[in-house]
């Protein structure tokens, strides 16, 4: 999947340039890496990380390894503890913009007056773990998981169908739960792994569950497809071998107006 | 029967390649276009059954943060009439950054109505006549009347030994329920506008938009490719009309105009309701001499219908129609149309005659069902090029079980758990199946590498696109894997082939033969010069055939060649071709493709097919609920083209039928004419827990259509009789007919019939 990056700015570009530490990850220098809170192990978390996020920033003396709650009590204290002794850094790079300046000040000041008030207290900043990807996306209070799958991560094989909890179209899994999408907030969406219709296969390479749909030709229209398919995803790892029955009940939460049921309930029964 | 062995058409294995992307979640539906870079559009439904529009008061809505623009009927009289003509008609477009926006701004518009006598009751608007209000649907009457004479049924009564009448009750009306949304999305670029609509047609919504807009086809470029079912509704191009003005009004920025799952159930055409007087002279052994009919409809559908006429031998009928267009959500086009309804009419009439005669209803059946070889009984009097109805009658009685199963209606019919027992039967030739219908014209592409493209104008929600590759891969001697679909249901790449529905009307893919037979001379004749077939003497393109992307030489088959090397330098091949329609029509070379009857090559004919069912029931006398203990589905499929496609479509359109019989009603309020069941648990849409698959028999009858290609026709949506056989099972089982009241025979209903409600 691609990755949707905060403010893009890719994390590659921001090891490169910064030259301050966020969120207890390393940036900037070899200097300054090394000198970090669990510095080898933050170059790995680095390297693995996908999204910059910043809630909480702790700012470490690469010296002394003392810590600090902001860049001017770090300045401070490197310059009344440690003058001389840390190399120069000559520019600064804004981590959300790239803006560059020539000092920490001045990259200070930046970063209070143009991101403070949207970046780490903004409520409408979430991130949601989706197929196993960190996405970083604003959603308003009133926004359900559904849409904003669609329309700002345009993972668009989830479906609305009722938008009100009835067809269940819309369904995902929530730590292996299948849930309605449509009435999930985004807000609440944080912490969870969500799983989607977008994640079942390999590539272009379908599950066997999937396949199973396929041979049977368990598909008409498709739109209801999706949902029963994470719906059986879901089943399928609590039970692996279920009856017809089993099937029948674990989909009931889904309307199929082809009337497609029959086959849709042979690709499940049995699993896969 | 025995029918020549196709290689692909037919072939089990093969499977619609549309499959790959929907089970990838890569399908784009009409909401998945333009994801997060269009503004939304939602329409305001009206309050009321009958009105003028007086004023309508949008300044609130225009003040909230985010509403871009709103329509009426000022501004697109088309799309928004003044004139309200029921209860939810939407009279109000509204433009968005995001669609909650629009939902909240909606309510901030007001409407001034100047209230007109309303009439919302169809059976109001039949004993009224002339002296109920005008609903303002037709210009001088609320009633439509569609008459037919056959025969004399004056004569028929006086031969007759018995005549009897029988009045039926409402069928069930319903709106179809499509799990997507109806929506549309639409931008311009300068003058053209681009619309993404999930219809049915595509190429006639495009000729749809065109008129709204009062353009030209080249500027309006329309993409269908799939779409959420909603049979027979999603020939509505409204919503494309809509989006393109609300585009129009935003300087053509992206407008996604969606109606709400509410708002889609309010006003969205539904299933026709119908009812009837049946009055039948026959004679003691069950021949039926005459039928004098008096059919009622809450809208269209009350003329003489093909699953009476063309299944019955009645030589005498004097058919009384009456529609009647009154102030509720219009009735039209629904999956199968209104067979079911039809069929539910007719069965019902047979049914109570069996009972009158103290017959089998099998047996009264057989004794009236039109011959094989008979033309029909009405003019222009066409033979039928594959009449299945007999055979599939045949098959599904016996697979059933049906004659040591039958017993008289409300006798020895007690099951061990105490429920009753009921079996019922029907057959029907449908209206669908067609040969050919709306298809026009096909491209087929050969490539260099010796495999094939082509595109396909309908979308694909009735697999028309799988259907289109097996005739080109059967007819071009091509693997199955080796043809693919470029595109499908987009106006600018796809010829109009299927404008009107999907592989239900076009499953015949005549255009799609025509154009390979193009395409194969073609190749063939490249093929010619090339080694080895350069090398014998006398070699004419009627000497090669193919077969498994080979093609060789007839009289001695190791002289062969791939079609890839056939192709192999030379320019990539076109094979176009045009369609042909049963009945002749527009298109050249129609009527049959072989002889049957003693009749020649080129005859028109009717082609439709033909299907029969059974039902096995258990009502619950205390509880009144009826559950399916079997069902059996005899459809006559002509040529199987693409072989799970057909057992789909007949498995789920007997499961609907079901559902229409048993779950399925709009319930309206009786003052306003509103709609109340606007939601999937009020319209009380089936679920998994309603369908026991185990219970559920397919049975394909497959035929040969002299005037399909290949032997094929189209299978309807499908045509099958489900929905009257549960109507008579429940009469089997009780010995009371259930008064469904434009319902669903529902556990109150059957109570009620008992006489326990």
């Amino acid at each position: 999947m691609p990755e949707i990056e905060n403010s893009r700015v890719s994390r590659r570009q921001f090891l490169k340039n910064a030259g301050i530490i966020v969120g207890g990850t390393a940036v900037g220098s070899s200097f300054i890496l090394s000198a970090c809170k669990d510095g080898g192990e933050v170059t790995k978390e680095v390297t693995k990380t996908v999204q910059v996020t910043t809630v909480k920033a702790t700012f470490v003396c690469p010296i002394c390894s003392q810590e600090f709650e902001s860049i001017t009590a770090l300045s401070s204290h490197l310059e009344s503890a440690h003058p001389g002794e840390v190399e120069t850094i000559t520019k600064f790079v804004c981590p959300f913009d790239n803006a560059e300046f020539g000092s920490l000040s001045e990259l200070k000041t930046h970063i209070e007056t143009a991101h403070l008030t949207a970046a780490p207290l903004d409520p409408s900043a979430v991130t949601l773990n989706i197929n196993g990807v960190n996405y970083l996306v604003k959603a308003d209070a009133h926004e359900t998981l559904a849409y904003t799958l669609k329309e700002q991560l345009g993972l668009t094989g989830t479906k609305i169908g009722c938008d009100m909890g009835q067809c269940g179209a819309c369904t995902v899994l929530a730590d292996g739960i299948a849930i309605y999408s449509c009435l999930k907030l985004t807000r609440e969406s944080e912490g969870i792994q969500i799983e989607t219709v977008e994640g079942l296969a390999d590539g272009h390479k379908l599950s066997p569950l999937q396949r199973k749909f396929q041979e049977i030709e368990a598909v008409q229209c498709g739109y209801c497809t999706p949902g029963f398919l994470m719906a059986a995803k879901g089943l399928l790892r609590e039970n692996s071998n279920p009856s017809e029955d089993e099937v029948r009940l674990a989909l009931s939460g889904h309307i199929c107006s082809c009337q497609n049921f029959k086959k849709t309930i042979a690709a499940v029964v049995g699993g896969v | 029967m025995a029918l020549p062995q196709f290689k692909i058409l037919g072939n089990p294995d093969t499977y619609d390649e549309k499959t790959y992307p929907i089970l990838l979640g890569k399908a784009q539906f009409t909401e998945d276009y333009l994801a997060g870079k269009k503004l939304w559009g939602a329409c305001k439904h009206a309050t009321i059954a009958h009105a003028n529009i007086r004023s309508i008061d949008a300044s609130k809505a225009l003040q909230v943060p985010g509403i871009k623009a709103v329509l009426t009927y000022e501004d697109c009289p088309q799309i928004f009439s003044r004139e309200v003509l029921f209860w939810g008609q939407p009279i109000v477009g509204i433009v968005a950054d995001d669609w909650y926006k629009a939902q909240r701004a909606i309510n901030l518009i007001d409407v001034d109505y100047e209230e007109l006598p309303a009439i919302t009751d169809p059976d109001e608007a039949f004993s009224k006549g002339d002296a109920a209000p005008l609903s303002g649907k037709r210009a001088e009457s609320n009633i439509a009347i569609a008459n037919h004479d056959r025969g004399n049924i004056e004569n028929a009564v006086a031969q007759a030994d018995l005549t009897v009448s029988y009045d039926q009750y409402w069928t069930t009306t319903h709106q179809h329920g499509p799990i997507e949304q109806y929506q549309a999305t639409a931008y311009w670029l300068n003058d053209h506008c681009y619309v993404y609509q999930s219809s049915q047609a595509c190429h006639g919504n495009q000729i749809a938009v065109v008129n709204y807009l009062e353009t030209t086809a080249n500027k309006v470029h329309c993409i269908s490719r799939h779409a959420g079912t909603g049979h027979g509704a999603r020939l509505s191009n409204w919503e494309s009309g809509v989006a393109a003005y609300m585009s129009k009004a935003v300087n053509g920025a992206p407008v996604h105009f969606k109606c709400s799952k509410k708002h889609s159930m309010l006003f969205r055409i539904r299933q026709h309701d119908h009812r009837s007087k049946y009055t039948w002279s026959v004679k003691n052994d069950g021949t039926i001499l005459g039928a004098d009919v008096e059919y009622y409809t809450n809208g269209t559908g009350a003329g003489i219908n093909t699953v009476f006429q063309h299944t019955w031998n009645i030589p005498n009928v004097r058919w009384r129609g009456k529609g009647a267009y009154i102030n509720v959500p219009d009735r039209g086009a629904w999956r199968c149309v209104s067979d079911p309804p039809n069929g539910v009419q007719v069965s019902t009439a047979l049914d109570k005659l069996a009972a009158e005669l103290d017959m089998n209803p099998y047996e009264l059946r057989k004794k009236n069902i039109m011959p094989v070889d008979m033309p029909a009984l009405d003019p222009p009097n066409y033979y039928f090029a594959a009449k299945e109805v007999n055979e599939c009658f045949e098959t599904v009685a016996q697979e059933s079980g049906y004659l040591s199963k039958w017993h008289k209606p409300g006798e020895n019919n007690v099951m061990d758990d105490g429920r009753l027992h009921g079996i019922g039967i029907h057959c029907h030739h449908d209206s669908h199946g067609s040969v050919a219908a709306a298809s026009n014209a096909a491209l087929v592409l050969m490539k260099a590498d010796g495999t094939c493209v082509i595109s396909v104008g309908c979308t694909g929600i009735h697999n028309t696109t799988a259907q289109s590759k097996h005739f080109v891969a059967e007819v071009m001697g091509l693997k199955f894997e080796h043809v693919s679909v470029g595109d499908w249901a987009n106006t600018d790449v796809t010829l109009d082939t299927g404008r009107h529905g999907g592989s239900t009307f076009t499953g015949a893919q005549s255009t799609f033969v025509t154009a390979s037979l193009d395409a194969r001379a073609k190749v063939f004749a490249i093929a010619l010069t090339k080694a080895p077939f350069k090398d014998i003497a006398g070699i004419t393109v009627d000497d090669l055939d193919a077969e498994d992307s080979e093609i060789f030489y007839t009289k001695d088959p190791s002289q062969r060649m791939s079609y890839r090397t056939a192709m192999s330098g030379a320019p990539g091949i076109a094979g176009y071709g045009i369609g042909w329609a049963a009945a002749g029509g527009g298109h050249a070379g129609g009527g049959l493709q072989r002889s049957i009857h003693g009749l020649p090559v080129g005859t028109k004919v009717n082609t439709t097919s033909g299907c029969a069912s059974v039902v096995e029931v258990a009502v619950d006398p205390e509880t009144g609920e009826v559950e399916v203990l079997g069902h059996w589905n005899a459809v006559g499929t002509g040529r199987v083209v693409f072989r799970k496609g057909v057992l789909n479509q007949i498995g789920s359109g007997s499961e609907l039928q079901i559902c229409q019989a048993l779950y399925y009603g709009d319930v309206y309020d009786p003052l306003t004419g509103a709609v109340i069941s606007s939601q999937y648990t009020e319209a009380q849409l089936p679920t998994t827990l309603d369908c026991k698959p185990s219970r559920h028999t397919l049975l394909p009858v497959e035929g040969d259509d002299h005037a399909g290609p290949l032997g094929a026709h189209g299978i309807g949506e499908p045509c099958v009789g489900s929905y009257a056989c549960i109507m008579t099972a429940i009469f089997n089982a009780t010995g009371k007919w259930v008064d469904t009241d434009h319902g669903a025979a529902n556990p109150d209903r059957v109570l009620k019939a008992l006489g326990k409600a």
